[in-house]
């Protein structure tokens, strides 16, 4: 039910999302802010793209594991290894879901910074241009412009990021649970 | 591990609110740009904020605003010397003196008006009236301002000299006049 309402929503903000760009494209020639602010939520998006999808399927992965779902541990190394046979290599078959859902969520980690990094930078000549630091009656607008676009998938890759943390500490408790109960076993065997 | 704080519906709510500020942003933006394009092409007409006489380069310098969002530029100056009680200087006027002063949207812009040389400095009383005449991007006509200049009344002419305020307090008449 709750990836339904998910699905739905994300069905519902990508109409959204094309309806934008279409209505933008059609005032686009009289407004140069408008192609600033297209280009830049593309160019922002192809970015954050690897983010969106990383997080989502981090977050999509670790409620599938606390439900008790059997997770594909292929795709998992896929995302951590150059491919599989490295993966063999590095013994990541050997390791726990949950520990490779958290390898996975540390090599996103230079994307992540580099992306927050270069809003940040957006964001600072936007303020300077709005404080009037910097001042230019072309560049102060598409500035904004630009900083306004780049925050719609920022908003995204944001809320995927609080989302991917709770589901893998969540998946991590049960992990743990998991493996004192196997050892708690093991030593009411041995015993 | 702790109490969590960022449940999904947190998560969820905080997103959403999130979302509607950058969207209000954005809406915000290009409405304020789309009204910013219409009100700017309105024709403004600038207005003499302030004149002040120069002893040592014996012009005058105005200040003059341009209220509108479209630069004006300023083609031509004239003026009419009108001499006061204390100067020997007789009457004369110059014009159709070529400039090229731009004044730049929403901020006021300084324009010199150089007064005939060779010319005694001006004396309290003596009325300079200036024409400038510009014009606007949107049309080929000339358009023009006129600013009467009387030295030493109400806030004008506040020459550089101390000499010059002393002697302006004593005709309170001149301001009185200054005011109509």
């Amino acid at each position: 039910m709750q990836r339904f309402v998910w699905w739905v929503v994300f069905l519902l903000f990508t109409a959204f999302v094309l309806l934008s760009i279409f209505v933008l494209t059609t005032t686009v020639a009289a407004n140069p802010e408008a192609v600033a602010f297209v280009i830049s939520l593309m160019g922002f998006w192809l970015f954050a793209n690897r983010l969106i999808f990383g997080f989502g399927g981090i977050a999509n992965a670790a409620s599938a594991f606390v439900k008790g779902d059997a997770l594909d541990k292929d795709r998992i190394v896929s995302k951590v290894a150059v491919n599989a046979q490295m993966g063999k290599l590095q013994k990541l078959y050997e390791l726990e879901v949950v520990a490779l859902l958290g390898m996975w969520k540390s090599a996103l980690e230079p994307f992540r910074y580099t992306y927050y990094f270069a809003f940040f930078l957006i964001f600072l000549m936007a303020t300077f241009f709005e404080l009037n630091v910097l001042s230019s009656l072309v560049f102060g607008p598409i500035v904004k412009a630009v900083m306004l676009g780049a925050a719609v998938p920022t908003v995204i890759v944001w809320g995927l990021e609080l989302l991917s943390d709770y589901y893998l500490s969540r998946a991590l408790e049960k992990a743990v649970k998991d493996v004192s109960t196997s050892l708690g076993e093991r030593e009411a065997l041995s015993l | 591990m702790g109490r969590r704080v960022f449940t999904p519906a947190v998560i969820l709510l905080m997103v959403a609110a999130l979302s509607m500020v950058v969207g209000g942003a954005i809406g915000g933006f290009f409405t304020e740009r789309t009204v910013a394009k219409v009100v700017a092409s309105i024709p403004a007409s600038p207005i003499v904020l302030d004149a002040q006489y120069d002893r040592e380069k014996h012009s005058i310098t105005y200040t003059i605003m341009n209220p509108g969002g479209l630069p004006l530029t300023i083609v031509e100056e004239s003026f009419v010397f009108t001499p006061g009680k204390e100067t020997k200087e007789k009457a004369y006027i110059v014009s159709h003196i070529p400039v090229h002063s731009v004044l730049a949207p929403g901020v006021a812009t300084q324009v010199e008006l150089k007064l005939k040389a060779g010319t005694e400095k001006l004396k309290l009383g003596d009325a300079v009236l200036a024409t400038f005449t510009y014009v606007h991007p949107l049309s080929s006509d000339f358009y023009s301002v006129v600013h009467p200049f009387k030295m030493g009344v109400k806030g004008e002419g506040k020459g550089s000299a101390a000499s010059e305020k002393a002697s302006r307090k004593e005709e309170p008449e001149k301001k009185a006049e200054g005011g109509k």
